[in-house]
């Protein structure tokens, strides 16, 4: 019967996201930003996109400054 | 969870005097019979107007708020229509003024967010719509069961993380670390006939390759081996040493542009393409209309401006005939986007491979040498390639967009390219017979060769961990973005089936109350593909799909009514009531008691 579902789309998908943001499989740094993105409203290819490159400039960039080295 | 209490009206619809109806006694269901014109849909029509602020079956005709008011209801006069409910907190008026104006009496954020609740549920089905989900097509109807169960959202997620996927997997900035990480790796293979992955590697080589020198240093660290590059500097001569190591660099640089130069296919495979694409340009225009004609399809579709009328110009057509005519040029069009995209791809691949010639000829640029005549033409074919290439990669980027010819630029690619290809295989001879001319005696040559080799390996080492990095966060990002989107789709499979099932088990539970003993059993909804739903069915025993193969029309009608009866169980969370207007008119009269029941 219906009375087995509750959880609504939102929901469900809120969910799977808390669920990526604690899986320790998952690179970090992606999965952080994936929900975030989510979490923001502004869960879009071209925002996913964006964020991963600056992730990945500034890790680069964060391995090359001499302070750290 | 709210139930109605009272509606008062007056002046709304057919009810130009006062009318109050009390629902105040607990009864699991009313009904409200009487003759035609009564006035029996004015109290629908009042309920959808309270939530939604407009009548659908009525704005689809362009019947709007001047509809409101009865015609004989005087006109200085505010319609009123007033609900009470079991929350006395959400009890409102809505008043329409004469200038149409409407306003609702309680303005508190408990009122507020009800009625935005309340719009998502399904409140109201009408005759007019029972059997629009049945005939829908198997895709229309995932989508609207999507819609049903709140689940269109999901979908959306599932795209974005599709596209994010592919996006990532195919980014250019990924496969040109990659290449040149390969190409780094091809060269060391040359040289030292392996790779370096570590520090302990490079230390390893650096010390093979100076123990004919007998320098008396081990390299066990940076400082080690900058205090070995130090000691081959002092013990030659630092001029001819660094004549050597800016030869070995050029040679370097002359050897990757030897290779990239041959990489010219991939550009003219996508000219012929492109050249293909051009010559209908005005079939490619036509992708734009796409929406448009998606748009059109939509609004004859739900009749938005009434049946077989032109949305357009308002003259009557034949919506079948039209909505065959639009689904054929969509075909069309998506064949023509195949194309756009074919080409799409084989521009990427071009400009690619063009970007690592550029990179190529500008590694040329850096290590060239200007004081040597036998350098002076492949400097300036170089310089030259380096102008011409830039305009021919945004040429590639700004004229495809633009949809313009694009020529071929044939001083680049038939003389400056061509005289690449020629003047550097002469060329690398003469740099290895400078290099080895430059050194007096053997042991020079030898501390020349070692000086060159370890300082190479020290920076392809060094680039390689940087590139390394880099590559390693672009394939994290992508396995798990992949694993993402995988678990989504999985995920999005299993709670769109348990919906299915959920409002299967409804459907067929409330359709056989209604229609017992009558051979038509176990209706289900079944996945069809990855992007259809279908019902299903046994008639006398037999599988059936889809329904309209045996059901007359009120059994159609039926389904119908038990499909709104599902949803309603399914996406209802605030609201205890729902209203069915006029949806048995199909039914006799023992089919209609068990609906009410």
């Amino acid at each position: 019967m219906t009375d087995e579902i509750i959880k609504s789309g939102e929901e469900i998908v809120n969910e799977f996201f808390e669920q990526v943001l604690k899986d320790e499989r998952l690179d970090r740094a992606t999965r952080e930003a994936l929900s975030d993105l989510f979490k923001t409203g502004n869960f879009s290819k071209g925002a996913i996109e964006k964020r991963l490159e600056s992730i990945r400039e500034a890790a680069v960039k964060e391995d090359g400054d001499p302070k750290k080295n | 969870m709210v139930t109605l209490r009272k509606i008062r009206l007056e002046g709304f619809r057919g009810a130009r005097l006062p009318v109050e109806m009390d629902f105040t006694n607990r009864h699991a269901s009313v009904a409200i019979y009487g003759d035609n014109g009564g006035g029996k849909s004015t109290i629908t029509d009042a309920l959808e107007w309270f939530y939604f602020n407009k009548i659908e079956h009525l704005w689809r005709e362009d019947c709007k708020e001047e509809c409101l008011r009865n015609t004989h209801f005087p006109d200085n006069q505010d319609i009123l229509l007033s609900i009470d409910f079991s929350d006395t907190r959400l009890n409102s008026l809505k008043t329409l003024n004469a200038k149409f104006r409407s306003k609702y009496g309680n303005g508190t954020q408990e009122f507020n967010d009800y009625l935005e609740q309340s719009k998502k549920e399904r409140l109201f089905l009408r005759y007019g719509d029972v059997l629009r989900f049945v005939l829908l097509t198997k895709g229309e109807k995932r989508t609207q069961i999507l819609d049903i169960i709140g689940y269109r959202h999901v979908s959306d997620i599932r795209s974005t993380l599709v596209s994010a996927c592919n996006s990532l997997e195919k980014n250019s900035k990924f496969r040109s670390v990659r290449d040149q990480i390969e190409k780094n790796n091809a060269y060391l293979m040359d040289k030292i006939g392996q790779t370096i992955e570590s520090e302990g590697d490079l230390y390893l080589i650096v010390n093979t390759q100076i123990k004919p020198l007998n320098l008396g240093i081990v390299v066990t660290d940076e400082a080690s081996l900058n205090a070995c590059i130090e000691t081959i500097q002092v013990k030659t001569d630092k001029i001819k040493l660094e004549r050597s190591q800016k030869l070995s660099d050029l040679q370097q640089a002359l050897e990757s542009l030897k290779k990239e130069v041959e990489k010219t296919e991939t550009y003219d495979g996508f000219l012929t393409a492109y050249a293909e694409l051009l010559k209908d340009k005005e079939k490619i225009r036509r992708i734009g209309l796409r929406q448009l004609l998606e748009q059109g399809q939509d609004v004859i579709q739900d009749k938005i401006v009434g049946e077989n009328i032109c949305p357009l110009c308002l003259s009557s057509i034949d919506s079948i005939g039209v909505l065959n005519e639009i689904a054929e040029r969509l075909q069309e069009l998506e064949e023509i986007n195949k194309e756009v995209q074919e080409a799409n791809s084989k521009k990427s691949l071009a400009l690619l491979n063009l970007r690592s010639i550029k990179k190529a000829l500008d590694e040329v640029t850096r290590a060239k040498i200007e004081d040597d005549a036998d350098f002076n033409a492949v400097n300036d074919t170089v310089s030259k390639a380096q102008t011409s290439l830039d305009q021919a990669i945004k040429d590639v980027e700004g004229k495809f967009e633009r949809l313009e010819i694009i020529e071929k630029d044939s001083e680049l690619f038939e003389d400056q390219f061509s005289n690449l290809k020629t003047e550097i295989p002469v060329l690398l001879p003469k740099i290895k017979t400078k290099m080895t001319a430059l050194a007096e005696t053997e042991g020079q040559r030898l501390q020349f060769e070692v000086f060159n080799l370890i300082g190479n390996a020290n920076r392809i080492f060094k680039d390689n961990k940087v590139l390394s990095r880099e590559l390693d966060i672009f394939e994290a990002q992508i396995d798990t973005v992949t694993k993402i989107r995988d678990s989504f789709i999985q995920l999005q499979g299993e709670i769109l089936q348990k919906a299915l099932n959920a409002i299967s088990a409804d459907v067929d539970k409330f359709y056989s109350e209604m229609n017992a003993e009558e051979g038509i059993e176990k209706i289900r909804f079944d996945l069809v593909g990855e992007e259809g739903v279908e019902f299903k069915l046994t008639f006398h025993g037999k599988d059936s799909q889809p329904p309209l193969k045996y059901l007359s029309e009120s059994h159609l009608h039926c389904l119908g009514i038990c499909l709104f009866l599902a949803s309603v169980k399914l996406s209802n969370k605030v609201n205890r009531f729902f209203v069915l207007d006029d949806v048995i008119s199909s039914f006799d009269s023992d089919h209609r008691v068990p609906l009410l029941w």
